[in-house]
């Protein structure tokens, strides 16, 4: 009687580490699946990032806002930008990026000085001041209107529109 | 004995039945828990890239442009649109329906776009047509978006409404002329220009001598007798989208307009000393103030107020602002 009793703990051990192995081995899968899972929602909200500042970024040269005019594609107007970087705290959440920034290409000034001031090099339309920024840019004009001798003349400088977003590390 | 050993076979297939089942209970319970959590990831990801998809739509210089958008699955996209903050937003939210179990989840992930102007109802289905058109207020403001699924068939245009559908070729509006000629599909919802006997009525009220034509403004009434203003490119959004959410965009548009027009006052400033001056200073303060706050019912203002500033610019020659 003894005995039988003694097989019938071993069988119920036994089950009972069979079942328990079975449960852990599940634990473990599904904790390998969402491993898994939670890097590609990281991998997809870089990827998504990265193509909504691609897009934003013609989106954002093409904006009444900062563009010489609804005709024409790529070209922002210096006296816009000079005035929404002054107020461009009010646009906060407006943008899906982190950053603006316009950078003056050509002709190149070799030092680092932000505009508005003599000799600047370039604009900080936006910042969040978000960590993990990557940024995305794009070859732009920047004009402006200016009357010489009677004569209004539109002169242009080539510059970059850099956008930033904020990836996941 | 043998009731002993009976009593022990019963007791181990009890045992292993009721641990078992709950093992399996739990692996379902987390498999359909990881399932809704993926559908939800993936409408999620939807309404991100909605938002992605229509970028290049902010047509820039064009006069507008058309695209689609083609789902694997039966699809519903709902828009809804607040003015909690300054600019105001659309909110959108994405249900794919699920081919096990229920087939569409509650509580959609909800995604919030700030800086597009997105006029639709509440829609359902796998292909849905996405087009834009500029708004203006004097100067361009921004690209307004329409989506829909539904057919539409406008009878009797205008001509320049008739010149602007074909332009845009949108494969989800017919037209029925008044030469004979009927491209509208069967079931098509029916939109009457100046007729009546449709589901909704379109109802020019420009008669002044400014206006282009006399569906530069006027009024929308569906079949429930709702009233509903437009002015020049809205007349789609109104046609298109729910009431709340025209009316709601419309307010939004006009307070980006508004700061549109402070950007352009401040831009005399940086021009004048250049020795571009401006006479428009004074017009477009004016006009940035009652932009601020206006809705729907301003529109017809905003409308005559919008053309004087456009002609005013125009006659700025050179150093004219936009």
């Amino acid at each position: 009687m003894v005995e039988m009793n003694k097989l019938a703990d071993m069988k119920i051990m036994q089950m009972t580490f069979m079942i328990l192995f079975v449960f852990i081995f599940f634990t473990f899968a599904g904790l390998f699946f969402l491993s898994i899972q939670s890097g590609k929602i990281a991998e997809n909200f870089n990827n998504l990032q990265r193509e909504s500042a691609i897009s934003s970024v013609e989106t954002i040269s093409n904006m009444p806002e900062l563009n010489c005019d609804s005709s024409r594609t790529m070209c922002l107007d210096e006296d816009k930008v000079i005035t929404f970087a002054t107020i461009s705290k009010s646009y906060k959440n407006f943008w899906p990026v982190a950053s603006i920034r316009v950078r003056k290409v050509f002709p190149m000034n070799v030092k680092n000085i932000r505009c508005p001031a003599a000799n600047c090099s370039y604009y900080e339309v936006y910042n969040s001041n978000q960590t993990n920024v990557v940024e995305y840019g794009t070859f732009v004009s920047i004009c402006k209107a200016v009357r010489n001798e009677g004569v209004v003349q539109e002169i242009c400088e080539l510059g970059r529109l850099d956008v930033g977003v904020k990836i996941s590390s | 004995m043998k009731l002993n050993k009976k009593g022990e076979f019963n007791f181990v297939l009890i045992f292993a039945i009721v641990a078992g089942s709950m093992i399996l209970l739990l692996a379902i319970y987390g498999a359909v828990k990881a399932g809704s959590g993926l559908q939800k990831q993936t409408e999620f990801e939807l309404a991100k890239s909605l938002d992605i998809i229509t970028n290049p739509l902010q047509a820039g210089f064009a006069e507008g442009s058309t695209s689609r958008i083609t789902f694997r699955r039966d699809t519903r996209i709902n828009n809804e649109c607040d003015t909690d903050s300054k600019f105001g937003e659309n909110v959108i939210s994405v249900q794919t329906k699920a081919s096990v179990g229920q087939a569409w989840t509650d509580n959609p992930g909800e995604y919030k776009i700030f800086n597009k102007y997105l006029f639709s109802n509440f829609q359902e289905g796998k292909t849905f047509y996405v087009y834009s058109k500029p708004f203006y207020t004097g100067y361009k403001v921004t690209d307004l978006i329409f989506m829909s699924t539904e057919d539409y068939c406008f009878v009797f245009p205008p001509k320049e409404i008739e010149e602007e559908v074909s332009g845009l070729n949108v494969p989800n509006i017919g037209l029925q002329l008044e030469e004979g000629n009927n491209t509208c599909s069967d079931g098509a919802k029916k939109i009457c220009f100046g007729t009546s006997g449709c589901e909704i009525t379109v109802k020019g009220e420009c008669s002044e001598s400014r206006c282009s034509s006399a569906y530069d403004f006027g009024y929308i009434t569906d079949e429930n007798g709702t009233r509903t203003y437009y002015s020049g490119s809205l007349i789609y959004a109104a046609l298109l989208s729910d009431k709340n959410v025209y009316e709601c965009n419309v307010k939004r548009l006009l307070y980006r307009s508004s700061r549109v027009a402070d950007i352009l006052s401040r831009k005399i400033d940086l021009m004048s000393m250049r020795g571009c001056s401006s006479l428009l200073k004074t017009d477009l303060d004016k006009f940035a103030i009652i932009l601020q706050n206006a809705s729907a019912k301003d529109l017809e203002s905003v409308y005559y107020l919008a053309n004087d500033l456009e002609k005013k610019n125009l006659r700025e020659g050179g150093c004219k602002l936009w």
